[in-house]
């Protein structure tokens, strides 16, 4: 499965995507949009607004969601190329991304960063810090009284 | 160092306070650095806002420090929040900042991050206190590295917003 094929079947689990190029002082310049699949092409066709100083090249496409309590993330993203095209702007992707979301990517994500982390901490000839178990169960602690006192005003 | 939450950031930029209400609310933002290629690089992460820097600070695990690595090299970044999913907001703007960022070096000591900052973080996933409390301890220690952290700071350049998250609309802009 190519980049163009794998980004397409994604992006149908997404309402919406998130364009990031860079403007004429070269900064990353980032747009939601409604990607329009264009088979014919490979690419997908996407709306940018006037007036942010877009350049076509290098681009990147992000989708991402989560519920309304922050969990249940999953994501993709997508190198790829931005150009002109028909008065509008064609995204071409590259390459597929994978993000959060499964069990797979989680395991991916855990087994890869631990290993990357210990590298780190050689590089940088840190030790780690020891976790404040005091202070996050602190945080805990108040976090769910917070929430306990918001339901309370509420009924 | 700490958080105030009655602090706007529509105070601290002058922009309008529904944008304020944006960066206050929102969950996430699709966070883009540079690439070494040039290419932008973008990744949903909770930000912070810290009205007495007037910056940004969010963190990454070592773990998964490419955008540490990414700013480190060139500190041109923008965020965009976009995604009004838990706000409770109807309607908000999308809002974009553009910034320069940097990444310190190290680790960053874990009381920097702040009690106030760990308990909006367990308000807005309470997921989180979930799992820490039902993970038997060695599978905890297993995943001490995600707690490790680099810490990046962003101070806006440039904030435009679309109200109503109408991208038709023009936008608003307050250049910093």
């Amino acid at each position: 499965m190519n980049a163009w094929q794998a980004v397409s079947r994604e992006l149908r689990q997404y309402d919406s995507a998130v364009l990031a190029t860079r403007d004429a002082e070269g900064y990353p310049v980032t747009v939601r949009c409604v990607p329009a699949p264009d088979a014919d092409r490979a690419a997908l066709v996407v709306r940018i607004p006037d007036g942010l100083g877009v350049q076509a090249g290098p681009a990147w496409l992000l989708c991402h969601f989560h519920d309304r309590q922050f969990w249940g993330l999953r994501s993709f993203g997508s190198r790829g190329w931005l150009e002109r095209a028909d008065g509008g702007w064609l995204f071409r992707p590259t390459a597929f991304v994978p993000g959060m979301g499964g069990v797979v990517a989680m395991v991916r994500m855990f087994v890869g960063g631990r290993r990357r982390a210990y590298r780190y901490l050689a590089a940088q000839h840190v030790e780690p810090p020891d976790i404040r178990w005091d202070l996050i169960n602190e945080a805990k602690a108040r976090a769910k009284e917070h929430v306990r006192s918001i339901r309370e005003h509420a009924t | 160092m700490s958080t105030n939450r009655t602090q706007d950031f529509a105070a601290v930029f002058g922009v309008p306070p529904a944008v304020g209400a944006v960066v206050r609310e929102f969950r996430s933002c699709e966070f883009s650095t540079l690439a070494r290629d040039g290419t932008p690089v973008t990744w949903p992460t909770m930000p912070f806002f810290d009205p007495e820097h007037r910056r940004f600070l969010i963190t990454t695990s070592i773990g998964l420090a490419q955008k540490a690595f990414n700013i480190r090299r060139d500190g041109r970044v923008a965020m965009l929040f976009s995604n009004p999913t838990g706000s409770g907001l109807v309607s908000p703007p999308f809002v974009l900042v553009q910034g320069d960022a940097d990444a310190a070096e190290g680790v960053a000591p874990p009381e920097e991050f702040g009690i106030e900052r760990t308990q909006l973080l367990f308000e807005r996933q309470p997921v989180g206190i979930t799992m820490i409390g039902i993970l038997p301890g060695p599978v905890r220690r297993l995943a001490d590295w995600y707690s490790w952290r680099i810490f990046i700071h962003v101070r806006p350049r440039r904030i435009r917003w679309w109200p109503d998250g109408d991208l038709e609309q023009p936008y608003g802009e307050v250049v910093v």
